[in-house]
Parts: C-alpha cells; sequence; structure tokens
C-alpha cells in the first residue's frame, strides 16, 4: 500500500536520515501531517538529535522551527500553571500529580521534548475532590459547563471533575481522581496511582511512577473515544517505553502495573502498535507476556484494521472512507468499554434530546466527552 | 503520490503560489472560484518544484444538494479556525481569509504586526491599525503613488535582524476605499466585488508587479505610524511616546506572547530605532502628505541603535 503521510512521518521520526533526499513536496505532506499531529516540535528534536537537522532546507527547517517556538512557550505555560493549581490547592496538603503533556515537560521526559504542553491536567485523592473544587474556585477557575446534566454527568460517571477554565487567563484545568471513567469495566487502582507518585524536585508537585504513566497513555489512547492525535499520543508511549526501558526493572513492573490496574488489554495494543509504528525496543518476553491479553481471531484482525487505518490516515486533511469508517466504529467501541449498555443508552437517550431540543446546549456540546 | 497529486487526480485545481517568504497550496474543485484565484495571483511565482508548499487553504461546495439553491462554500486549512461557510460567490474571500489565518497561528520566525508596510530607498513605514482604520487604503494609495508595497495585512518582522519582510499579498479593499484607489491603479489591477462579504464589500487589487517580482527584498523599518482616517477632521500629526506605541504593537501582534522574550526583544528594537506617530486625516491625499512629512521627519532624527540582545 502506499505510504500515507503518517507512515512518511512515522518513517522519519524512526530514522530521520531518510529525509535528506526527499522532493520538497514531499517534505511539505510530513510536516502538515506532523503539525495537525502535533508532532513537527518532536521531528524537529529528532532532526536536530541525529545530526541531519544541518542537511536539510532553509524552508524546511524554518517551518519546524515555527512548531519549536511554539512548543517553547506552550512549556513555560505548563510551568506557570501547574505552580499556580499547586498554590490554590496547598492548603489542602494533598499530592497534586501532573498528567500527561505537563508532567512529561516539567519532569524533562523525553516524551516532553518538542511536545506541546496542552490543557493542565492533574491527578488528586478522590477524598480532596470537593476541597480542591471550592479551592480552585476560590483562585479564579470556574467551570465550562453549566448544564445540569453535563455536571451530573462527570460527577456521577467520570474520572474528573468537569472541565475548568481561569477566568482571566483561559487556560483549561481537567481535575482527575482516576484515569478511567468509573463506569468503565476495568478499575484502576487510582490509591496505587497516588501511593506510588514520585514527587518533582521542590515543586510540591508530583508525577506519576514510570509504569502508571504508561499505563494512563496507553488508557488515554486506547479507551478514549475521538481518537485525537492518535500517533502523537502513541509518540508518548514510544517515548517514555524508550527511556524508562532502560532500566531492566521496569518491564516486569510495567506487565505487574498493568495486572493491578486492570489494563492488560490496552498495554498490549500499546505495545503492538508502538513497536509496529516506531519500531520500540521491548523485551521479547515483556512481548509475549502482555501478547497474552490481546483478543483472539478474527477479533484481533478487526481491531488492527481499525487501529492501523487511524494511525494511517492521522493528521489527514481529508477524512477518506476508510478513516471515517474506522474512527466511527472506535468511537463505539470506546463508548461500551466505558458504560454498561444501559446507562450507555439512557445517556445517549438524555444527549440527543438536549441537542434535538437545541439551544444553548449547542454551545458546550464540542466540550462534553460523548 | 503527493497530496498535490492527488488533489488533481480528484479532479480538483491546486496551485503553489508564493507570497513573501510563504508558499500556499491552494486549492478547489470549483471551476468559477479556480478562475478567479488564477487571475488574482497571476504575477506570483506558482508551481515551483523546488518549493515546500507550507499551509494549504481549500474551498468546495458545502454540500450536494445545496448546489440547486442557495449554493454554499467551506474553508478548510491546515490550521482550522472558526470559518462560517459563506456564500458560493465569495470563494476568493474564503481563500485570503484562510491564507490570513494560517499565517497569523502559524508563523512565529517573524515577529508578526497586523500592519500595513511600504518601503522607499530600503527603508520603510509601518502602517498599525485595526481592521476600519484605513491601513490597507493608505498602503495601496502610497504603492501606487512610487512607495513599493511590502504588504496590507501583516508585517514580518525578522528577530535577529529586525528588518521587514515582504508580504506583499493582494491588498483587501472595503467599500468606499475600492472606489478611491479606482481612480489611482489601472482597472486590470482589480477583482471584481465581493458583495454581502462580513464586512461588508470587498475588492481585491493586486499590487504593482515591481511589489511582487521584488518580494524577496527586506527593508529595514525607519517609522510606525498609527493612522486613523476621519472624514471631515484636520490633518494632523502626534509623536507617540515609545512605551505607548509598545503596548500599541503589542495589541496588534498575533504571536507577540508566544515568541516571548525574543518577541519583547524584537518590539523593543524597531521601537528604539523608529519613532512611532498618530496621524489622522481626512482624505487619501492628505494622508500622502502627512506620511511625507513623517519620513523627513523620522530621516531627521538620529536614531538610537541599541539594541536589546
Amino acid at each position: 500500500m502506499a505510504e500515507t503521510p503518517a507512515l512518511l512521518l512515522c518513517r522519519l521520526l524512526r530514522t530521520p536520515g531518510d529525509g535528506l533526499g526527499l522532493p520538497p513536496a514531499t517534505w511539505s505532506d510530513a510536516l502538515r501531517c506532523a503539525r495537525r499531529e502535533g508532532l513537527a516540535g518532536v521531528l524537529a528534536g529528532r532532526l536536530r538529535e541525529t545530526g541531519v537537522w544541518d542537511r536539510l532546507s532553509m524552508q524546511v527547517r524554518a517551518i519546524l522551527e515555527d512548531a519549536e517556538i511554539a512548543v517553547a512557550r506552550s512549556h513555560v505555560v505548563a510551568g506557570w500553571e501547574a505552580r499556580q493549581a499547586r498554590a490554590a490547592l496547598k492548603p489542602l496538603g494533598c499530592p497534586v500529580i501532573l498528567l500527561k503533556g505537563s508532567a512529561y515537560a516539567l519532569a524533562g521526559l523525553h516524551a516532553g521534548r518538542g511536545r506541546a504542553a496542552g490543557d493542565l491536567d492533574i491527578l488528586i485523592p478522590r477524598s480532596y475532590l470537593g476541597a480542591a473544587e471550592a479551592q480552585l474556585q476560590e483562585a479564579g477557575w470556574s467551570f465550562v459547563h453549566t448544564d445540569s446534566y453535563d455536571m451530573h454527568y462527570y460527577r456521577a460517571w467520570m474520572h474528573e471533575l468537569p472541565p475548568m477554565v481561569h477566568g482571566t487567563r483561559g487556560t483549561e484545568l481537567d481535575v482527575h481522581h482516576t484515569v478511567l471513567p468509573l463506569t468503565a469495566r476495568a478499575k484502576p487502582d487510582a490509591r496505587a496511582l497516588v501511593r506510588d507518585a514520585r514527587p518533582l524536585a521542590d515543586s510540591g508537585l508530583s508525577i506519576l511512577a514510570p509504569a502508571d504513566m504508561v499505563l494512563h497513555s496507553a488508557a488515554h489512547l486506547f479507551h478514549g473515544g475521538d481518537m485525537v492525535k492518535p500517533l502523537r499520543n502513541l509518540w508518548d508511549i514510544h517515548a517514555l517505553l524508550t527511556e524508562f526501558g532502560q532500566s531492566p526493572a521496569f518491564w516486569p513492573d510495567l506487565a505487574e502495573r498493568a495486572r493491578l490496574h486492570g489494563l492488560g488489554r490496552t498495554l498490549a495494543y500499546a505495545l503492538r502498535y508502538a513497536s509496529r509504528l516506531f519500531g520500540t525496543a521491548i523485551p521479547a518476553a515483556t512481548m509475549s507476556e502482555a501478547a497474552q491479553a490481546l483478543p483472539a481471531q478474527p477479533l484481533l484482525w478487526l481491531m488492527d484494521r481499525l487501529f492501523l487505518t487511524t494511525f494511517r490516515h492521522a493528521g489527514a486533511a481529508e477524512d477518506g472512507t476508510a478513516a471515517y469508517l474506522a474512527g466511527l466504529l472506535l468511537l463505539i467501541r470506546s463508548h461500551w468499554l466505558k458504560m454498561p449498555p444501559l446507562l450507555l443508552a439512557r445517556h445517549l437517550w438524555t444527549k440527543w434530546r438536549r441537542r434535538s431540543v437545541g439551544g444553548q446546549h449547542r454551545v458546550v456540546q464540542s466540550r462534553t466527552p460523548a | 503520490m503527493t497530496a498535490g497529486e492527488a488533489l488533481r487526480q480528484r479532479g480538483w485545481r491546486a496551485m503553489t503560489v508564493r507570497v513573501g517568504p510563504i508558499d500556499y497550496r491552494l486549492a478547489t474543485p470549483v471551476e468559477t472560484v479556480w478562475r478567479e484565484l488564477s487571475a488574482l495571483y497571476r504575477d506570483y511565482p506558482r508551481d515551483d518544484p523546488q518549493h515546500c508548499p507550507e499551509f494549504e487553504v481549500s474551498v468546495r461546495l458545502t454540500s450536494w444538494w445545496r448546489r440547486f439553491a442557495r449554493p454554499q462554500i467551506e474553508l478548510r486549512a491546515d490550521i482550522m479556525g472558526p470559518f462560517a461557510p459563506l456564500p458560493a460567490s465569495l470563494g476568493q474571500v474564503a481563500f485570503e481569509m484562510g491564507m490570513n489565518y494560517q499565517l497569523a497561528m502559524g508563523l512565529n520566525r517573524y515577529l508578526l504586526l497586523h500592519a500595513s508596510a511600504v518601503e522607499r530607498e530600503g527603508e520603510c513605514v509601518l502602517f498599525s491599525a485595526e481592521s476600519g482604520s484605513g491601513k490597507s487604503t493608505l498602503a495601496a494609495g502610497l504603492a501606487y503613488a512610487g512607495w513599493r508595497l511590502l504588504g496590507d495585512e501583516f508585517a514580518l518582522i525578522e528577530p535577529r535582524t529586525g528588518l521587514a519582510r515582504p508580504f506583499p499579498r493582494p491588498i483587501s479593499l472595503k467599500n468606499r476605499s475600492i472606489d478611491v484607489m479606482m481612480e489611482r491603479a489601472p482597472a486590470e489591477r482589480f477583482s471584481r466585488r465581493y458583495t454581502g462579504a462580513p464586512k461588508g464589500t470587498l475588492g481585491y487589487l493586486l499590487p504593482p508587479s515591481d511589489a511582487i517580482s521584488r518580494m524577496s527584498e527586506p527593508a529595514r523599518p525607519r517609522c510606525v505610524v498609527f493612522p486613523k482616517f476621519q472624514p471631515d477632521s484636520t490633518p494632523a500629526i502626534r509623536r507617540v511616546p515609545v512605551a505607548e506605541a509598545h503596548i500599541l504593537l503589542v495589541a496588534s501582534s498575533t504571536n507577540y506572547q508566544t515568541l516571548g522574550e525574543a518577541g519583547f526583544r524584537a518590539m523593543a528594537n524597531l521601537l528604539d530605532a523608529c519613532p512611532a506617530y498618530a496621524i489622522t486625516y481626512p482624505s487619501l491625499d492628505a494622508a500622502t502628505r502627512l506620511v511625507d512629512q513623517v519620513w523627513q521627519d523620522s530621516g531627521a532624527q538620529a536614531p538610537a541603535r541599541r539594541r536589546h540582545g
């Protein structure tokens, strides 16, 4: 099959030297795909660390530098936002654990290199949720939703408070108490996530333990509904595995934590596709142990088709029919994983009715997770 | 097969066009829109295989059934924004909006000022003002009176050198400005009029051909001007203090925040080298005279060349 821009991008991330001698029009496809996927800064970093950078055309470098500047700025903002949230929550004395982009950036992990940090995501123990909400509102954050059903949806069933936005800075904050919806079949051990979190030097902030960080990233990608920036999220997993995997003790720990959190199959998908698309070095023993959690044929064949189609067409300007269908099926699957069928039916019924009543709900619907 | 080839295979029309330092790929399946687009960009370098299209902007019909009654077009671009569908007759307006948006949201290698700029003897005047205050008309008038147009919408300031890079897109004129310019520029340089656009009637004026053929020649900023068109006013010039000018220019920049310290230094260097003026004028002729005065005055000032790193 023809190499799509997304697959070309994967190849360039793996072996940046392949970029030398690419015709400008082909570079254009890869760069624009990388920009839409949020991987342009990462690609720039890979080209630099492999010594390819200086041999690229001025134009290619200029386009990548634009992304690097934006990423650097996002890291400054992420640090500021994290410190603000920490200051607001300090009186509670609870741990504040950074998740995803902010964690990678502020902890100086490889996964943060060239990767923009977006909204601030934090995890705190569930028992502090009510007090945290009050403290954050005091400090200027308020809820995006005012709709009572949406608020109820988050509070009763989700793994996070409804999204908050800061009144003057306009930045978004998601406060999590676990990493998957409460209604999901997999039940990660939130207490263990908090207990084993690692402090970030002198900041009063923490990050998840290495294995938990990988599993959260995998749960985000393979349980998440809309597959936004799928390649970027898979790259996160690859970068985390590559860095943490330097320590041999990491791999057995990863398998054990996956069992603890009930995320065996999620991990299996993560390892399978990261190694396929990015050539992640994973010990054979870990790979074969994880693979036991994969579904049997023909379901595995179907899942491969869905995920690989999604990755192949990641960051595409146009959704082809195949990519659209794969996205739709994965969305249905994510709902199936997220909620028991009766609850899901009730939820969709409520959303549909509210939507067809129209009016104000349309304004917030883009931020509603279902 | 590259994306451009794929578009053509689907029966779309597509071109790569260079404006200043930026290559766009512009594509549409709508033949009428394509003809207007091709005509408007006829003088620009096109389809050079050595160029790497940086942003793709396309315009298509929204849905097949609308084609029969009140057809609409929609804008798609690499960096998507809040683009509302427009009547199909406004395809060119959609392209111009989309091209501006890509630059405003995606370009960080220059300090981007929402400003028009014209050059003479290697130096340039920057006109910074909100939409509707006449900066495009002023730049257009000067461009057809011996100045070289650098751009009517964005000034691109290179942080390292402080130079302004030309970005001479077709000049966007609104409502009465079109008539004002019709008296000063050849008719064949104008697009048709687009009525019913979000800001009223729009027309595009191709810059004089030397503005396009010399678009890789940068210019050193000599002064900053905040123009204000005000009917029945007495022409007036006021010197604007550096701090005030800095704040006004920050408000006009789309990427000052993103550039962080580099943005601050570029802005501070710009305003150390360039005195700033506010001008109020009742007509284009009055404005031209004021700009000449400002030009003389700023040339007489010994520009402080102190640089902030």
